[in-house]
């Protein structure tokens, strides 16, 4: 029988970056905040050794366990999905901060055109330019109706970027200035620019210098140190929850963060949401947590779950087209990568942050004529230096074995801009 | 090549890296005399001329953690160096202490998958197998096949013939249970370059001597100095011990 907890105003399930942005939002605005996170606390602290390609990279120190459980896959309706079994290639966010505290911070604004592609793709180009089985939609929100949050996270964040040209006009600049350009960047700057592209320096919550925020957090300089997308930053110069929002919150006294505590219901009364149900995973322990509003803040797919587990809404089904939980979701972007081998130049490889680089949007959105494509959309291309950890990054030339002599004669006269 | 002549080239090379980097033995005997020093009280005065006593540091973490058989880990060092080799550029896996890294992170809780999802069923070619499970297997399966097509062990075996044997694993060609031998050579060289390039806390990477091969700094706290300069700027590695 589950203890029963005293009600609250408001309960996250999960404190990364939308559990912190939630609780600094709403304490600041009077209202008492639980955030119940199923993994372990952690500060700036626990920061200081991430300087490990090993540990944190290669192993993902910073992932979520599947230990008890895991997320299914499958590619078309007909096939049976399996469960991921490697914690390392799951790649999700664990305990408060989440991913926000390994992600590698590229913060780019969606396009007006990505919040009503299904009626901008129709006005331009006529009903059939959509395949029946697409399911692309409107958002039901505007960027006009969103850009002052997207101006409120910048600041909240201390991004540092230059404008993307290809924009509307923004309502305020970023609020620190592009990080610094290294010679793949203005290699990449030069070459975008004569073939008639506009690049620009990517924006990102890797900071250019020091910066206060509005609510009084400090946000320190990049270092460029190199040890950045997949580990936490010593620093505290990357925008991470856990140097940002959640700190605001507790500052204001009327939040309380629970560790270890896993919500397993959203309780409701058919209409409304009334609270959640969840587990001490130290002890099993069941506690009933009320409140006036749930806010489901964890990953998309245990969002989902939830919903599922707690039968709220109609579950999407994929055959005919009807329900809405589980339909249309989010997750990491894919990417492509290729790689520049030169023999006559070297670059500083080992210099790099979570997402240093330049890019062009020229082939986003609907920036270009799609008349006469078989899609919609697009993508971004940019150079990235990533970094080249030595265990991740043995590149060679085509051709050239992944091993043996000739494996390990290659890298020591090859050099790589990706 | 016979098992002890194997031996004496492991050794000799062991040899040529402690006189090539000429700092080990050197760094050991500074260490122990700092030790001294610290450890004296302040104001004492050394009342006799008694020789003082250097300690040298004795290695004591080349020792087996997971393997339980000589000729495994012996077959899986043959292996790890065939995958690295020592050359002009500097040493191979061996020399690097690979081998003995791998054995340590197989007894690690990641080598037991403790943090994966490992509840049944396995299908569609997922494997119920651990890590330490496939290269245990694997190393096995290397003397077998070595054993089967020249009547020898693996570490014995002439270089082109180790090549050879090895591309047959990669290739998927060696029958292996619950488990490819592709996905087990994967394995292999992932953790033979981990061996090489980790951290030098985790017992590969010896000395830094893999990352300075490839002039990769290591754990540096700081990059802002070079982050837009023009040429190539090497600089000396760093490891996590730094940190302390």
């Amino acid at each position: 029988m589950a203890q029963k907890l005293p009600k609250v105003d408001v309960v996250t399930v999960g404190v990364g970056w939308f559990g912190g942005i939630v609780a600094a939002e709403l304490t600041k605005a009077g209202f008492n905040v639980v955030g119940l996170d199923k993994g372990k606390e952690k500060n700036l602290k626990d920061y200081m050794h991430t300087h490990d390609e090993v540990r944190y990279p290669i192993r993902g120190e910073g992932y979520q366990k599947l230990t008890k459980e895991s997320y299914t896959v499958r590619n078309t309706l007909n096939q049976e999905a399996y469960p991921i079994r490697d914690k390392a290639t799951a790649v999700i966010g664990e305990g408060v901060g989440g991913g926000g505290s390994h992600w590698g911070a590229q913060t780019h604004r969606y396009y007006p055109y990505d919040f009503e592609i299904r009626s901008k793709t129709i006005e331009k180009y006529g009903e059939n330019k959509i395949p029946e089985n697409m399911t692309i939609q409107d958002w039901g929100i505007t960027y006009d109706e969103l850009e002052p949050y997207y101006d409120k996270f910048e600041k909240m964040a201390g991004i540092s970027g230059e404008p993307d040209p290809n924009y509307p006009e923004r309502t305020n600049p970023y609020p620190t200035p592009p990080l610094k350009k290294n010679i793949q960047m203005l290699m990449f700057e030069e070459a975008t620019k004569k073939m008639g592209y506009k690049p620009f320096t990517i924006p990102t919550g890797t900071l250019s210098e020091v910066y206060k925020n509005p609510d009084g957090e400090t946000i320190n300089a990049c270092q460029y140190c190199g040890f950045c997308g997949s580990n936490y930053c010593e620093y505290g110069a990357k925008a991470d929850p856990v140097v940002t929002v959640i700190p605001t919150a507790q500052k204001t006294g009327k939040f309380e963060l629970r560790t270890h505590a896993k919500v397993t219901r959203v309780l409701h009364d058919g209409t409304k949401a009334t609270g959640v149900l969840y587990q001490d995973t130290i002890t099993g322990e069941e506690f009933e947590q009320p409140a006036d509003i749930v806010v489901l803040t964890s990953y998309v797919f245990n969002n989902v779950r939830l919903l599922l587990l707690s039968q709220i809404g109609k579950p999407y089904n994929p055959q005919s087209g009807t329900g809405i939980i589980g339909k249309n979701f989010t997750d990491h972007h894919g990417v492509t990568i290729s790689y520049g081998l030169y023999d006559d130049k070297k670059f500083n490889n080992y210099v790099s942050t979570g997402a240093w680089g330049m890019a062009i949007t020229d082939f986003t959105g609907d920036l270009f004529d799609h008349s006469n494509l078989n899609f919609v959309h697009g993508g971004q291309i940019e150079c990235r230096i990533t970094g080249n950890d030595p265990i991740s990054n043995s590149i060679t030339p085509p051709g050239t074995s992944s091993w043996g002599k000739e494996f390990k004669n290659s890298p020591f006269f090859i050099t790589i801009v990706s | 090549m016979s098992e002890t002549e194997n031996k004496q080239t492991h050794n000799q090379s062991r040899r040529n890296f402690l006189k090539n980097s000429g700092l080990t033995v050197g760094g050991l005997i500074v260490g122990g005399a700092i030790g001294r020093i610290i450890s004296m009280k302040p104001n004492s005065t050394p009342t006799t001329t008694q020789p003082v006593e250097t300690h040298q540091m004795a290695n004591y973490n080349e020792a087996l953690q997971f393997f339980t058989r000589k000729e495994d880990f012996e077959a899986l060092a043959a292996a790890t160096e065939v995958i690295f080799p020592e050359d002009e550029n500097g040493l191979g896996a061996i020399g690097l202490g690979a081998p003995y890294y791998i054995d340590k992170q197989l007894a690690t809780p990641w080598g037991r998958n403790a943090d994966d999802y490992m509840i049944r069923p396995f299908k569609n070619g997922q494997t119920p197998l651990t890590r330490g499970d496939i290269m245990l297997q694997g190393v096995r399966k290397i003397n077998e096949v070595s054993q089967k097509t020249h009547n020898a062990l693996f570490n014995t075996l002439s270089e082109e013939e180790q090549v050879a044997i090895l591309q047959e694993f990669e290739g998927g060609t060696v029958e292996m249970a619950y488990v490819s031998s592709t996905s087990f050579f994967a394995l292999l060289r992932q953790l033979t370059l981990e061996g090489c390039y980790c951290d030098p806390m985790y017992g590969g990477n010896k000395n830094m001597e893999g990352w300075k091969m490839k002039e990769w700094p290591g754990a540096q706290m700081s990059h802002a100095d070079v982050a837009d300069a023009s040429d190539f700027v090497k600089k000396e590695p760093k490891s996590l011990s730094d940190h302390m």
